[in-house]
This record gives structure tokens, C-alpha cells and sequence, in this order.
């Protein structure tokens, strides 16, 4: 392969080359926020290399289910590094700096997620590699972000939904607050670093430099206060914590049923009629004061006994196709196993099949959204290490005598 | 002049509430113009938000865009979109996916008007398959996705909070795909149709368990707990409704936190030295933890741990984020003239772009302020033109009129 030529599993489509085929970014994150980022640009096309540490980014190590057992593969990192190449690099060793600068040489972005301090001590401080590189776009994924008085300390999904007050949302009033499953924090601000790498890339072909993306984890998740901050702002209104329904509007969230439970909001009128007309319940269609979804929130403790008693004695199946008929939004809470099996993402080839050579093959979740007619080929999650020589010696030209003398100085 | 990232980007905006008017915020913060598109006043509910009052949820989603009434009911209102969409990039919409095409509005039709249009649909089920058609909102998507059924209290059923989380992950992936539509353009020379089903940009934030539950894994909410670490959890606090998040990384940290609440007993116990001995006795360790947090204030404690070198965190309020010093240190609120209303703090852009960083240039529109833009200038209509549409309802000039 000829330095700097496309790499073989590249997408092609029958429009030609994939949405991002002409980007080249260097992934230096680790866990989540960083690598959904490059995931993102990765499925669309873009040529995305993972630096990793000798022993690996610890998402190798996570399954949700507890630590993964040796030779079992981390479901995490299956997840989140398709269509990716990885190669090792030792940043604490002299030499390891020396091939980091070469590949940030050929790259158009960086992608890190190295709290100020620790990203100054691994030779990647913004600031420098901007001077250095001034075509390449840096985006530093941090707990806090760059500046500010407490930009190194440290965090976790945990305590951001303490700090970002998106944990007072979650739970019984009278209990402890809740974070949602998994890494919702890192996962948003690794969506919102993407498009940040987007902008930052379009706006360098009409100006020619780089620049610095600064995403503070913290702030991208006040993005899901919807209105609760303006409200604040506006009335003073402070949120407190919702027990699988919305606070002031009735009904709306999650109820159980016959055989689990239905995410309903019948907020219009037209779906609270709905909902109404299959109870068989028109005395709460006739009367006027039920017609708002904020009188019936105030009147709940009235409405709720009947609903509950009805939707038990119905399963989630005939519940979401009787009140989809009448336009009502009531649909069944999935679990993932159940997700999997549902013939509106089946019917729309979500999943997509890829196998992978120890974990086997497995259904991924699929692109977040469909650009035109463009249909990814990717490539599963890599070994760790597994490009080295593509990259090392392809890409960097790298002849074999000097490739072992790294290895065995542990550069790599 | 400095130009911004979506500097000559045209956006026609039809979206509403929360999802569609997050993703074209994002694009008019970094410099797009977003022509936002409502309907006549008459077919919008009243209420707090009502277009004449436009209050907090309105105006925090629709700064930096420019609005204009037009009836697409009417053919002639379709018309005018048409027109529009000779000179736009993009256009968005999150209607349920009939409508368009029953407006006479489809891709094909947009893009016959002007083939390089990117038009963004965000319905929540997507455009094709047989539940295209479903109804669904934000917690509707919340339990389809999975997500629902993994939060909660250990040994509960499933949990939703008491906003839409579909919405705002649908939004964000939908900007990020109209960035990705017109990256693709500048090779291909089209535009193209995004179809971003709001349920399939929401799994890929749990594609791990799909991969476990096929791995072999049981998957259950398991509240805040951490499959890996111990203690990770929200303690009760003193005070009403006081807590803090504690999260014990490793095996050091565990120590540190034995010392700082002065636990001996702890300190000495070999068998909580590591995770696994942890995780083992997580409901005795939260209990007892329980006990020394409630003796403490929340403020007082979360100081006391962070010195001791423990990650902790109080649980703030809603308006305590208002005050956090490294938010205020880093402008992440930016107050806004809320249509002479006075100036209000609003979330600012979380995005920070060194070079051509984003910008608050406007709140957001009354309804039709900016017909004399974009009826007389982008359109060229004459001003008896426009008073005849007014007349025959067709467009409605109500602010830029007042």
C-alpha cells in the first residue's frame, strides 16, 4: 500500500466514495466518549486510527455484566470501535512521542480525552499541538473542559449526572436519585465532540487552519434539561425527580401491563380521547375538565386506579396496536433482548451482522441514521495492536530492523 | 469578516418542540441561516409558549433563527416553500412521515426544486417499515430503545425520568447528519435524504448490552451501582433531600475514603481490600456508608472526601448550576433578551470551537419577524403581493406588521 493510499476496507457506495472517506483521524481516547466520537466518523467512512497504551484502552476489560473473563471479548469495545484500525504506542516513552508526531503529521483531527494536566504531561496539551500542527483539528473530551478551576478533577458518569443535576430527574422522590443505565453522559458528549469535529473540518476548507474543540462532558449533558433550566431561569421553578411518569402531565410514561409494561403519552386531547374510547370510558371522554394533560396530572390520583386496572388485563402487544390505530402514542418498554427481536427494526435491516473473529457473529446496533442510499461495510472491532505493521510500516514507511528495535524498547 | 463554520448555510426549519429545534439550534449557533417555519398563529396551542408570548421552552431552542409564518396547508403556501427551497441547503422537518409527501413536499419533489437540498426527516420510528406511522414521543422511544428497562432501582421494573431522553439524542445525531449530508455534497455534487429514525439514533448509547445480552449476560437495572466498582453509589445526606454521589475507582481510593470517615473497622478488613471482596458485601457497605453520610451536610462532606482524594460529588439542583464556579468560570450560561421580556440566563453553546467558536446573535423570532427578509428580499415579492397572501391567509406578517 502506498503511503498515504486508501485502506482496504474503506466503504465504497454505488454514489462513490463514503460521506467522510477523504477524513484521517487519530484516536487517542479511551472508554467511551472518545471512541463513540470516532465511531460516528469511522461508520461514515472516515479512516480512523486508535492509539492505544501497551495494555490496551480499559473498555477492552468492561462488559456490563462485570469484568470480562481472559480471552472473552469486552462487549463495550465490540460496541464502539468497528471500522476502526488499532495500533499500540507508548506516549511515556521518548520514541513513542517522536511516532505520534509522524501520524498527527497525516492526520486532519485528534481526538483525546486528557484532562489538561495529564494531557500536557503526555505531550498533547491543545495549545502545542495546535502551534505545531496548525491544519489539525484537536477535540479534547474532558469531565469539566480545558479551562476553569476545576478542569483535572476527577469524574465519572456517576457523579456528572450528580454535578449536572440530571440525576434529581431519575427516581421515587422519596428515594435515592438515579443515573440512567450505562454511559449516557459520555455518549452525549462524545455525539456532540463528532459534530464539533464536523464544523471544524468544514470551516478549515474555507480557512485553512485547524483548531481546538473543547467539550466538557458536564456541559454537553445540560443539553438534556430541556426546559427545566429556562424554566428556572424565567420562574425560579426548580425540577425534582419523576417516578416513571411526567411531572404535570397525565398520563405520560411508563405502566404496567399483563405482561410488562407500555410507555404511554396520551398528552393531546386526540390521544386522551383515544385512550378513553378503548378503556370504554365516556364519561372521560364527555367531560370538559379532563381535557388537558395538566388537569388530569392534578386530578391523577382519581385516574390512575382505573387505567392501572385496565392496562393489566391487556398485553403490551394489543395495547400498542389498538391505540396506534387511533393515533395514540402507547408502544411496549423493550428490553434489549426484546429490541433486538422488533420487526419494525428488523424490517428496516438495522441490525447489522458482522463477525468477529474470537467474539463471533453478532448483531450490532446499526447507524444512528441513514444518509441517502449509503450502506456501511464494517469492519469488526480490532485486536489490540492488529495494525501495527499496516500502519507502521505502510503508512509511516518504517523499515523491519527499526519496527523491532521499538518493540523491544517498548515503544510500542 | 469572520466567518463561522455554517456561514451561507440555508436552513427551512418545520420541526417543533424539542428534538428539531435542537438539532437547527445547533446549526445556527455555529452560523447557519435557519429560516424557522410555523404555522398560522390559529393552528398553534395556546399557552404559556404561545407564539405571541413565546416563553422559556420556545426561546431556548429557537435562538439564532429567523421566522416567518406560511400555511403549507394551502397550495399556494407550498408554493412559497418550493421557492424557498431553490435557494436552501437544507431543509428539516420531524412530522410523522405521511405528511410531507401529503403536502406535495417529498424529497423528490424538494430535490426536483433544487438538487443539492439535503432534507433532514426525523420521525420516530423512521420513514419506512410497517410502524412507520406509529405515534411516538420521547418516553415511547425511551422504552422501545431498551434503555427504559436497564434504569431503575435494583430489582424493579423499568424507569423513566421525567423528560423526553429520545428527544435531545435524536436531535444531536440528526445535526451531526446534516453536517455529514453536506461533507458528502462537496464530492458528490447531490444532496441526499437523512432518515433518522429517532429509536435507531438512541440505541447505539446502549449497543453494549445489546452485544452482552447475546454474549450471555442477564441484564438488569442495577440503580447506581457500577458492575466493577464498589462502592458507586447516591447517599442521603443531612438536610431535606441532600445527597452525594461517592465512587470508589480503586482499591486506593477505598482505603482513602476508610480513613477520611475515620472507619478502622473498614481499613482492617482485608477482605474489602479489592473490588471483588466489595462488590461481594455491597448492601453491608452501603448501609453503613448511609450512616455516616447522613450525619454529615452534603457541602461539608463532598469537601472533606475530594481532600481525602475521593471521588464525590453533591447532587446539585436545577438552579444550583447556575452558581457552579466552573460553569460561570467558562460563560456556560450566556443571558439572552427574551422578546422584551427582560434578559434571562439560557444554557449557552456547549461546543466550544477555539477558532470560529459559536455565537448568540439573536433570541429567538416572533412569529413572522422576519417576513420582510425573506418574502421581500430572498423572494422578491412585491408588497402588494405579500398583502394579498395576508389576506388570503396564506402567509401572516404578525410581528414584523406590529
Amino acid at each position: 500500500m502506498p503511503p498515504g493510499g486508501r485502506y482496504s476496507w474503506a466503504v465504497e457506495t454505488d454514489r462513490g466514495p463514503a460521506p467522510l472517506a477523504d477524513m484521517r483521524v487519530l484516536d487517542l481516547s479511551r472508554h467511551v466518549a472518545g471512541p463513540y466520537c470516532t465511531k460516528l466518523l469511522a461508520d461514515f467512512g472516515a479512516d480512523v486510527t486508535k492509539v492505544e497504551p501497551p495494555d490496551g484502552d480499559p473498555a477492552r476489560r468492561y462488559s456490563p455484566g462485570g469484568p470480562t473473563a481472559p480471552g472473552e471479548e469486552s462487549p463495550l469495545f465490540l460496541h464502539l470501535n468497528t471500522s476502526k484500525r488499532s495500533v499500540t504506542l507508548n506516549l511515556n516513552h521518548k520514541r513513542g512521542q517522536g511516532l505520534l508526531a509522524r501520524l498527527l503529521a497525516r492526520s486532519d483531527a485528534l481526538v483525546h480525552d486528557y484532562a489538561p494536566a495529564e494531557a500536557a504531561r503526555l505531550g498533547v496539551s491543545s495549545d502545542a499541538l495546535c502551534q505545531r500542527f496548525p491544519r489539525l483539528v484537536v477535540a479534547a473530551i474532558t469531565s469539566f473542559g480545558l479551562t476553569g478551576p476545576e478542569r483535572d478533577r476527577p469524574a465519572s458518569d456517576l457523579l456528572l449526572f450528580a454535578r449536572s443535576a440530571v440525576a434529581r430527574m431519575y427516581g421515587d422522590r422519596r428515594r435515592t436519585p438515579l443515573k440512567q443505565y450505562g454511559f449516557q453522559a459520555q455518549y452525549l458528549a462524545g455525539l456532540t465532540a463528532a459534530t464539533g469535529v464536523m464544523l471544524a473540518l468544514r470551516w478549515r476548507r474555507f480557512n485553512g487552519r485547524g483548531q481546538v474543540i473543547d467539550v466538557s462532558i458536564l456541559e454537553a449533558m445540560l443539553q438534556l434539561h430541556e426546559d427545566a433550566l429556562a424554566r428556572h431561569s424565567y420562574f425560579g421553578e426548580e425540577r425534582d425527580r419523576a417516578y416513571n411518569r411526567r411531572p404535570g402531565q397525565y398520563p405520560h410514561g411508563f405502566f404496567p401491563c399483563a405482561d410488562g409494561h407500555v410507555a404511554i403519552a396520551a398528552v393531546m386531547p386526540q390521544q386522551w380521547d383515544g385512550l378513553a374510547l378503548l378503556m370504554g370510558r365516556d364519561d372521560w371522554r364527555a367531560d370538559p375538565s379532563l381535557q388537558t394533560a395538566e388537569v388530569r396530572d392534578a386530578r391523577a390520583a382519581q385516574l390512575d386506579a382505573p387505567l392501572r386496572a385496565w392496562l393489566r388485563q391487556n398485553t403490551r402487544a394489543k395495547l400498542t396496536e389498538a391505540a396506534q390505530e387511533l393515533r395514540t402514542a402507547v408502544t411496549p418498554v423493550l428490553s434489549p433482548a426484546g429490541a433486538l427481536k422488533h420487526p419494525q427494526l428488523a424490517a428496516r435491516g438495522y441490525f447489522d451482522e458482522t463477525r468477529h473473529p474470537r467474539a463471533g457473529k453478532l448483531r450490532y446496533a446499526g447507524l444512528p441514521f441513514r444518509l441517502g442510499g449509503f450502506e456501511p461495510r464494517r469492519r469488526p472491532a480490532p485486536a489490540l495492536g492488529e495494525d501495527n505493521d499496516e500502519v507502521y510500516q505502510g503508512l509511516l514507511a518504517i523499515p523491519d530492523a527499526e519496527m523491532r528495535r521499538l518493540r523491544a524498547e517498548g515503544a510500542l | 469578516m469572520m466567518t463561522r463554520p455554517l456561514t451561507g448555510v440555508r436552513v427551512l426549519d418545520l420541526t417543533r418542540v424539542w428534538a428539531g429545534p435542537l438539532a437547527t439550534q445547533v446549526l445556527a449557533d455555529f452560523g447557519a441561516e435557519v429560516i424557522k417555519v410555523e404555522p398560522p398563529l390559529a393552528a398553534v396551542p395556546q399557552g404559556e409558549d404561545a407564539p405571541g408570548r413565546r416563553g422559556p421552552y420556545f426561546n431556548q431552542y429557537n435562538r439564532n433563527k429567523l421566522g416567518v409564518i406560511i400555511d403549507l396547508a394551502q397550495a399556494r403556501g407550498r408554493e412559497l416553500l418550493l421557492r424557498l427551497a431553490a435557494s436552501a441547503d437544507v431543509v428539516a422537518e420531524n412530522f410523522t412521515p405521511r405528511v410531507m409527501p401529503n403536502l406535495g413536499l417529498s424529497y423528490d419533489a424538494l430535490a426536483s426544486a433544487n438538487p443539492r437540498i439535503v432534507m433532514l426527516s426525523m420521525p420516530g420510528l423512521g420513514l419506512t417499515g410497517p410502524q412507520r406511522d406509529y405515534v411516538t414521543w420521547g418516553v415511547n422511544i425511551e422504552g422501545l430503545s431498551g434503555i427504559g428497562a436497564l434504569t431503575g432501582y435494583e430489582d424493579e421494573g423499568p424507569l423513566t425520568g421525567g423528560m423526553s431522553y429520545g428527544d435531545p439524542v435524536a436531535g444531536l445525531h440528526a445535526a451531526l447528519a446534516v453536517l455529514m449530508a453536506l461533507e458528502w455534497r462537496e464530492a458528490t455534487g447531490r444532496g441526499c435524504h437523512i432518515d433518522l429514525s429517532q429509536l435507531e439514533s438512541l440505541i447505539p448509547f446502549l449497543g453494549e448490552a445489546l452485544l452482552a445480552c447475546q454474549m450471555g449476560a442477564d441484564l438488569r437495572p442495577m440503580g447506581n451501582r457500577h458492575p466493577m466498582m464498589a462502592p458507586h453509589g447516591v447517599y442521603r445526606c443531612g438536610g431535606d433531600d441532600e445527597w452525594i454521589a461517592i465512587a470508589v475507582r480503586t482499591d486506593e481510593e477505598w482505603i482513602r475514603l476508610c480513613q477520611a470517615l475515620g472507619e478502622q473497622e473498614w481499613c482492617a478488613d482485608a477482605g474489602l481490600r479489592t473490588a471483588d471482596g466489595r462488590l461481594g458485601r455491597q448492601r453491608e457497605i452501603e448501609t453503613r456508608l448511609e450512616k455516616h453520610t447522613r450525619a454529615r451536610g452534603s457541602v461539608e462532606l463532598e469537601r472533606k472526601l475530594l481532600t481525602a482524594g475521593v471521588p464525590a460529588q453533591r447532587l446539585n439542583r436545577v438552579g444550583d448550576l447556575f452558581q457552579d464556579p466552573q460553569l460561570r468560570a467558562r460563560g456556560a450560561f450566556v443571558r439572552v433578551e427574551a422578546n422584551g421580556e427582560g434578559f434571562f440566563p439560557f444554557r449557552g453553546i456547549p461546543l466550544r470551537l477555539s477558532a470560529s467558536p459559536g455565537r448568540i446573535a439573536r433570541p429567538a423570532p416572533l412569529p413572522g419577524e422576519h417576513s420582510d427578509y425573506v418574502f421581500g428580499e430572498l423572494l422578491g415579492m412585491s408588497p402588494g403581493e405579500r398583502a394579498e397572501l395576508e389576506r388570503a391567509g396564506i402567509i401572516s406578517e404578525a410581528a414584523s406588521a406590529s
